[in-house]
């Protein structure tokens, strides 16, 4: 079996937000939702402070407790480990965002602003809403989709995933330090296992919420 | 028509993706561009065949087709009917015809060529473009001696280029990203996607990461300073000490130097009199030095034991040296005396001489494609927190001693050089460089414009401009001078000012100094024609408005030819149409691909091809059969089918930049480490600077005018800037810094980006340190007011943050703009900027933008908008 | 961290003004609000009520409405109003019928359904009972709606069991998931249905005051037994898992930050610890319990509403990293 999986080596982020943005015109996402935001935070005292970045975005837990949640099936987890959202299917009961421990899920209003925190009232127009309002259903639920249609493009057309940027999420292609790493999990001689293997593992976010996902990290802070 | 619009494949996923490049911002990535079923562009990926970025974009490249569709863009030529300038006001325009407005232009310049060619300013930021080339030809065929980069020249690389080139015949330099294991930062933010190279080095470094040891020396944690392994906070303006106390700890108590280097590659051993200047050969006139066995021989005399240090008698003079007059100098810098000035402490400072000094590795080799080369894997990177302040000539000098002394110029691990200055000649790089009769460096042409070098310095005379060059012997931009001209005209003698302005991609207005101050000198420019994509703060002082197309509507060729030093390999490639812009161009029947065709036009219509086609012939260094005959008229089409050929091979037309419009090669390992392959050497010891300054006090003596000229010095020192004796309430420095996904202020306005930016509250907010914010009674998210000692404000959030110095308010980007798609509560940084004698560098031409300020909560009531 | 904490702010509005989602705090869900709060309230007294009217055996004697008891009117109106709050909250309300498609995991799909059952099966129980204009349609239909014969009583035992998933799904659907620690607890559908319990017999009893029937002893009772198991409950959940990120954010909330006063006032005081004393005094003072239990009502109500948007509102999602806790290696099954 194929399980894609990301593994992202935070020590090497440089918190450039390409990816942030990559992902954005890639997905066309709804202008405020951000579905791989680069965490910011404060350490230590001055002098000794510094500022960290922890990339993040969905995890594609094999125990996904957005799916578990989700009444209407519009959460479904891929054979392959991608958890996607059925956007024509959601109702928009939000049930999965209350699940989801890592705010990967993002909710399109009607007003074409997103419900996430702090989402500014009015809409400011834009490209990318114009794509969103193509590309998504108001009303409905969108999260990362390790760049499925990207992954089954290559799959289709023999390109290697996690190479080939056209079979590559495009978060991952876009990373100037390369700090993320996309291939099959189950696969031992694969990018992502050996990249593992060579330093010792991987790291899970929120480890109280054991849903086992599929992006890993590594040089965690 | 076709092949105008490029090779394209189809719009399933996997086609429609058309090579080109991004003119973000200087790096000028390679990209592929994607083109979906409706011709709109909606994605872009970095070119995965491109060695410059490999694959990479960053976030503002990524974001940046969003501009393509941008609701404020400029479509049709237009006059401004409201005479009133300024900000605020409505200009009235009025859509006009290209033929009208073209012959305006023209009208106006063939006028002001009839008067004084150096009465027109060409305002533009498109040095970077390196269609340099083309551009510095228009305004060569115009008459005038250059362009001026308006905005960068104010507080860019001031202290960067005639540096450079006076030790590393480069433009632009930048540390090892393959080789280096030590790198100080200092003002500058490498390492981060700030600065140059960023995509490459960022790779690179990523790569190699747990090897390489960096340290950002800058008031604030930058996201440069976050990305190292140490920040070392400094108080602004004072960096020069500690540069000095590191040069100090390295020569006077380490002994960390490569000597080899010192006596063959630079002019340390060159004998200096007591009169500051070199002892020279009574018959040929060369510069001495003292060889241990044969006592004073010319340098160039093949001495292999030339004396770096001691005292000497040359014929009864006292000499000594330059490395020695360097060594006696530095004494003075004590750990303990940099600590008391720049807040640094004295052991940081013996531990950073130390370390650096270390991880030189002097005396080591290291074998590059089967050649043995110094390996000096330590280094520097330097901008504008060291370039943008009085006595900004003299950190450069002081800086560029660093890499000098341990040898580490484009050597593996060093600085590593890119001089631009090959324009035209991508196809056979040389990488030598001319040496003046003394054996120096001296690369007298820098870039296109009316940038100019450190060494040799250039003659003094009456000044011809409002920018005063002929004053600025040493500087690479003179522009803040036209500010000061314009704020105090009585001051030098109110010398000529301009007559017209033609402004291209370049938003002086916001990016320049204070708005009222740059909006003053623009209002007495009698005509302002601007080209332009979208009304900027800029194009809305114009008098007439072309319209120009997008990035990715253009058709440059060679936006981009890799010249720079490095185990990397050469590109060359250009930007492509990767959709046919609808707007119609100056040129009836020719598809509208490149400003350059309305630059083209208004030269035919001012009689000026003839001049044009010349210098074009030498600025690219153009030969048969490529040359353009000097009665031609050339489309831009064949102008740039032309220029390739020349460039790049005669196979590699117009058809092939279209088609493919990637071209790579290897390097030899001359070309990748230049440095120990070629003879002329660096300085350590500038002595030209002893007769400049005589020359230019005695020309400012005949004009009557005050100018300062003490910085003219040949050993650099630190002295304190305006701000450095603050008193209360302004106590406090205010800086600036970049953020790494924003361009100036030129991706303010994008939505995307400016969401972005919004979430992190980035560009509204001023950095503040937890102790002087809890004695200011400032609480984090406060909305708070800067107010400068010169009485200048402005309001921002408060970010109570451990990330900067507790004398320092720190601000980022280039924010605060009027025009529309504004957010207007960001702060506009330079809107605090004093124009005046005390923050000018008389000998760079840089501006001081560490300023004097208080920061108070804004009493209830007022700033109720935010 | 020096950045402000969520915690510190207002419930409305970004509480950082730095970096919201992008940084690396607590963060509160504002997913589900006051629109929740009300469905799951009226939920809770829509299976209540029938449930308490039933075991109470007050389907006769309180009035009809119809013909179909007011008991049992009150419960289905409750629980249609709450279902339209639900449906209408939706993001797609015309997409509403897919809310049944998962019930494999969904407790939302379980409440759909139990929505449902309840009141297609509660609905026919009553059905014979029905009378409009004088006349009884469904007459024919041969069980007892109050459950007196066979059929009667086999559809009010399923009716009753939907009844009981009503009550508590919307806990259960906060419980399940790891993702807020102040949610993950049996305590909280346990607080939901016996806050339901303790609302609907005040609710009965309300019916019973303004029909004139006499409020008994055994209510009252009962309605103590109900407020004192949720005030144990509530206690409980303060006491459990304090110092755990996230939960830690909850109760500093609740116990300190701005909802200290709703939450010691209207929901443990006024809407817990007052009814249950009310009603220990109605069990033994039989003169002033009709004005006791329109007291409890009065105070069991928007307590019970309290609860349940305060539960919302301190739905904190602990920090997704802590940094140099970390450690823990993720085990995917798979590989
Ligand atoms: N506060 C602050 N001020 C700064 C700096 C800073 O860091 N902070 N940096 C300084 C430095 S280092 C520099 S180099 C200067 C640069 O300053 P500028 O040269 O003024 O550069 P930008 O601000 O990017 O303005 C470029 C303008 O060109 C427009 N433009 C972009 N592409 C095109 C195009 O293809 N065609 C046309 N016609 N127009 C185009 C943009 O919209 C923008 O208005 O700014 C300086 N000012
Ligand atoms: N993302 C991005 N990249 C860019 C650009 C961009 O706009 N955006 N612009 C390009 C251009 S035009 C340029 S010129 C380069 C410039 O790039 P850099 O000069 O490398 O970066 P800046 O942020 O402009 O300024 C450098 C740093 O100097 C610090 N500083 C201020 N005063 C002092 C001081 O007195 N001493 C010291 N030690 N530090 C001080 C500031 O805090 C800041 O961190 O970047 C280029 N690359
Ligand atoms: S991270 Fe969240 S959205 Fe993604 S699979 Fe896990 S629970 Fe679902
Ligand atoms: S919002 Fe959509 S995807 Fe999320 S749980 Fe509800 S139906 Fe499922
Ligand atoms: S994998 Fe694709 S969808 Fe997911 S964060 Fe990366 S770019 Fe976005
Ligand atoms: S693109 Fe890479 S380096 Fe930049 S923020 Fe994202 S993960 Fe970090
Ligand atoms: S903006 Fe980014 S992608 Fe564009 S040239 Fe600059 S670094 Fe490269
Ligand atoms: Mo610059």
């Amino acid at each position: 079996m194929t399980r894609w999986g990301m593994v992202i080596d935070a020590a090497r982020c440089v918190g450039c937000q390409a990816c942030t943005v990559a992902c954005k015109t890639e997905n066309q996402s709804p202008l405020d939702a951000w579905y791989a935001p680069v965490i910011e935070w404060e350490e230590g005292e001055f002098p000794d402070a510094t500022l960290n970045y922890l990339p993040v975005l969905c995890n594609h837990c094999e125990d996904a407790p957005c799916v578990t949640a989700c009444p209407s099936g519009a959460l479904t987890r891929r054979d392959d480990g991608i958890v996607m959202a059925d956007e024509d299917v959601c109702i928009g009961s939000r049930a999965c965002m209350t699940a989801c421990p890592y705010g990967a899920l993002h909710f399109f209003e009607d007003r074409g602003t997103v419900a996430v925190e702090g989402a500014p009232a009015e809409a400011v127009p834009s490209v990318p809403e114009r794509y969103a309002h193509q590309r998504h259903v108001r009303g409905a639920v969108s999260k990362c989709t390790y760049c499925a249609h990207k992954i089954d493009f290559g799959l289709e057309n023999g390109l290697e995933v996690g190479v080939h940027p056209l079979a590559t999420p495009a978060c991952v292609v876009t990373c100037p330090a390369e700090c993320r790493i996309f291939g099959d999990l189950d696969d031992p001689d694969s990018n992502v296992s050996q990249y593992l293997a060579e330093h010792g593992g991987g790291e899970a976010l929120r480890p109280d919420a054991k849903t086992l996902p599929s992006t890993q990290y590594v040089g965690l802070p | 028509m076709e092949t105008v619009l490029g090779a394209r494949t189809g719009t399933a996923y996997g086609d429609g993706w058309v090579r080109s490049a991004c003119t973000i911002c200087m790096n000028r990535c390679g990209i592929l561009a994607h083109v979906n079923e409706d011709e709109v562009v909606d994605k872009i990926l970095g070119d995965p065949e491109n060695p410059h970025n490999h694959g990479r974009t960053c976030a503002k490249g990524d974001a940046g087709f969003e501009g393509l569709t941008d609701p404020d863009r400029i479509t049709t030529p237009l006059r401004r009917t409201n005479p009133d300038k300024g900000v605020g006001v409505d200009p009235g325009w009025v859509p006009i015809s290209w033929d009208e407005a073209l012959d305006e232009i023209a009208g106006h310049l063939r006028d002001t060529i009839a008067d004084d060619p150096e009465k027109i300013l060409y305002t533009s930021f498109d040095i970077y473009h390196l269609r340099g080339a083309l551009a510095a030809s228009w305004v060569t065929g115009l008459g005038m001696p250059g362009y001026s980069t308006w905005s960068a020249a104010i507080f860019c690389g001031n202290n960067v280029h005639g540096i450079l080139y006076m030790n590393q015949n480069a433009f632009e330099s930048n540390p090892d990203p393959i080789y280096s294991r030590y790198i100080l930062n200092f003002g500058a933010q490498f390492g981060s996607v700030v600065h140059y190279d960023t995509m490459h080095s960022t790779h690179e470094l990523s790569v190699r990461r747990s090897d390489v040891r960096m340290v950002s020396v800058d008031p604030v944690c930058s996201s440069a300073a976050a990305v190292a392994d140490e920040w070392v906070p400094i108080r602004p303006g004072t960096d020069a000490a500690l540069i000095l106390g590191m040069v100090d700890q390295l020569i006077n108590e380490l002994g960390i130097y490569d000597a080899e280097f010192l006596k063959n590659s630079t002019n340390a051993a060159y004998l200096v009199g007591t009169d500051g200047r070199y002892l020279r050969d009574a018959g040929t006139g060369k510069p001495l030095v003292w060889d241990e066995d044969n006592g004073p021989q010319p340098f160039d005399a093949g001495t292999a034991n030339a004396a770096l240090t001691g005292v000497y008698d040359v014929d009864g003079a006292e000499a000594r040296p330059g490395f020695q007059m360097l060594a006696d100098h530095v004494r003075s810098y004590t750990p303990e005396y940099v600590e008391s000035i720049t807040t640094v402490p004295a052991a940081t400072v013996r531990r950073l001489a130390r370390e650096f000094g270390e991880a030189a590795c002097i005396g080591e080799t290291i074998t590059v494609d089967g050649v043995e080369l110094p390996y000096r894997p330590a280094t520097v990177a330097w901008y504008r927190g060291l370039s943008a302040h009085k006595h900004s000539m003299l950190n450069g000098m002081a800086i560029i001693l660093l890499p000098t002394l341990i040898g580490g110029i484009d050597v593996p691990g060093g600085l590593l050089g890119d001089p631009w200055g090959l324009i035209g000649k991508v196809k056979d790089l040389e990488y030598t460089s001319k040496a003046s009769d003394d054996g120096l460096i001296s690369q007298g042409f820098i870039g296109g414009g009316r940038v100019g070098g450190l060494y040799p310095p250039r003659p003094t005379g009456p000044p011809r401009t409002t920018e005063m060059w002929e004053l600025l012997p040493c500087a690479p931009y003179g522009t803040v001078f036209s500010l000061l001209n314009s704020e105090q005209p009585e001051l030098f003698g109110a010398p000529p000012f301009p007559s017209m302005m033609i402004n291209f991609q370049s938003n002086m207005m916001k990016s320049s100094g204070p708005p009222e101050v740059v909006e003053r000198f623009i209002k007495r420019i009698p005509f302002v024609a601007a080209i332009a994509r979208r009304f900027e703060e800029t194009t809305l002082m114009a008098d007439i408005v072309l319209p120009d197309v997008h990035y990715l509507e253009r058709m440059t060729p060679l936006v981009y030819q890799h010249l720079a030093s490095g185990d990397s390999r050469h590109a060359a490639y250009g930007a492509k149409p990767v959709v046919q812009s609808s707007i119609e161009g100056p040129v009836a029947g020719e598809p509208y691909v490149d400003a350059m065709q309305i630059y083209l036009e208004l030269l035919r219509r001012a009689d000026r091809l003839p001049q044009f086609n010349e210098a074009f012939n030498n600025i690219a260094k153009m030969r048969e059969p490529y040359r353009l005959d000097l009665d031609g008229r050339y489309s831009y089409f064949e102008i740039c089918d032309r220029w390739l050929r020349n460039t790049l091979g005669d196979d590699k037309g117009l058809d092939w930049h279209l088609s493919d419009g990637l071209w790579t090669a290897d390097k030899t390992v001359e070309q990748k480490f230049p440095r120990p392959f070629f003879d002329a050497r660096a300085q350590v010891y500038c002595e030209f600077m002893v007769d400049t300054k005589v020359n230019l006090e005695h020309t400012v003596e005949e004009l009557g005018i005050p100018w300062e000229t003490d910085d003219y010095q040949p050993l650099p020192d630190w002295k304190p800037g305006p701000a450095y004796e603050r008193s209360a309430p302004h106590d406090l420095f205010v800086t600036n810094m970049k953020v790494p996904n924003h361009a100036l202020s030129h991706t303010h306005k994008n939505s995307i980006l400016s969401t972005l930016s919004n979430r992190h509250n980035d560009l509204k907010s001023v950095w503040i340190n937890p102790k002087t914010a809890e004695a200011r009674g400032i609480s984090h998210g406060d909305l708070v007011e800067i107010e400068t000692s010169g009485g200048r404000k402005q309001t921002a959030t408060a970010r109570v943050t451990q990330l900067v110095h507790p004398e320092v308010l720190a601000t980022q980007g280039c924010g605060g703009g009027w025009s529309s798609g504004s957010s207007g509560d960001e702060v506009n940084f330079n809107a605090l900027l004093n124009i005046d004698v005390e923050h000018i560098d008389f000998v760079s031409g840089a501006l001081d933008c560490a300023i004097a300020a208080d920061v108070r909560t804004v009493p209830a009531g007022r700033g109720g908008a935010r | 961290m020096t950045a402000v904490s969520p915690m510190a702010g207002g419930g409305a509005g970004p509480q950082n003004v730095f970096m919201d989602q992008f940084n690396l705090e607590a963060r509160t869900q504002r997913v589900w609000d006051i629109n929740h709060a009300i469905w799951f309230t009226l939920m809770g007294v829509g299976g209540g009520v029938f449930l308490a009217g039933r075991i109470l055996n007050l389907t006769e004697g309180l009035g009809y409405v119809l013909g179909i008891p007011t008991v049992d009117v009150v419960s289905f109106l409750a629980i249609a109003v709450g279902g339209a709050i639900l449906v209408a909250d939706l993001g797609r309300p015309l997409q509403a019928w897919r809310a049944f498609v998962n019930v494999r995991t969904s407790w939302i799909s379980w409440g759909a359904w139990s929505d449902l059952i309840f009141l297609v099966v509660a609905g026919l129980l009553v059905l014979p009972a029905l009378s409009l204009g004088g006349s009884e349609p469904f007459s024919g239909l041969d069980w007892d709606p109050h459950g007196g014969d066979g059929g009667g009583l086999a559809l009010e035992i399923i009716a009753g069991v939907a009844a009981v998933v009503v009550m508590t799904y919307a806990g259960a659907v906060l419980a399940r998931p790891r993702a807020i620690p102040y949610w993950n607890s049996p305590a909280v559908p346990l607080q939901f249905l016996l806050s339901s319990a303790a609302m609907s017999v005040a609710v009965v009893m309300l019916i019973e005051v303004i029909a004139g029937e006499p409020v008994t002893a055994g209510q009252m009772v009962l309605l103590s037994v109900l407020t004192a198991g949720l005030l144990v409950t509530i206690v409980a959940h303060l006491l459990t898992r304090t110092g755990e990120p996230g939960k830690r954010e909850s109760l500093e909330r609740l116990l300190r930050g701005q909802y200290r006063g709703l939450f010691a006032g209207l929901v443990v005081a006024a809407g817990t610890g007052l009814p249950l004393v009310l009603a220990v005094v109605g069990a033994a003072a039989s003169g002033a319990r009709d004005a006791l239990a329109v007291l409890c009502f009065l105070l069991l109500v928007p307590g019970g509403f309290w609860l349940r948007l305060l539960t919302l509102r301190v739905g904190i999602f602990p920090p997704v990293h802590i940094p140099g806790v970390g450690g823990s290696v993720a085990t995917p099954a798979g590989g």
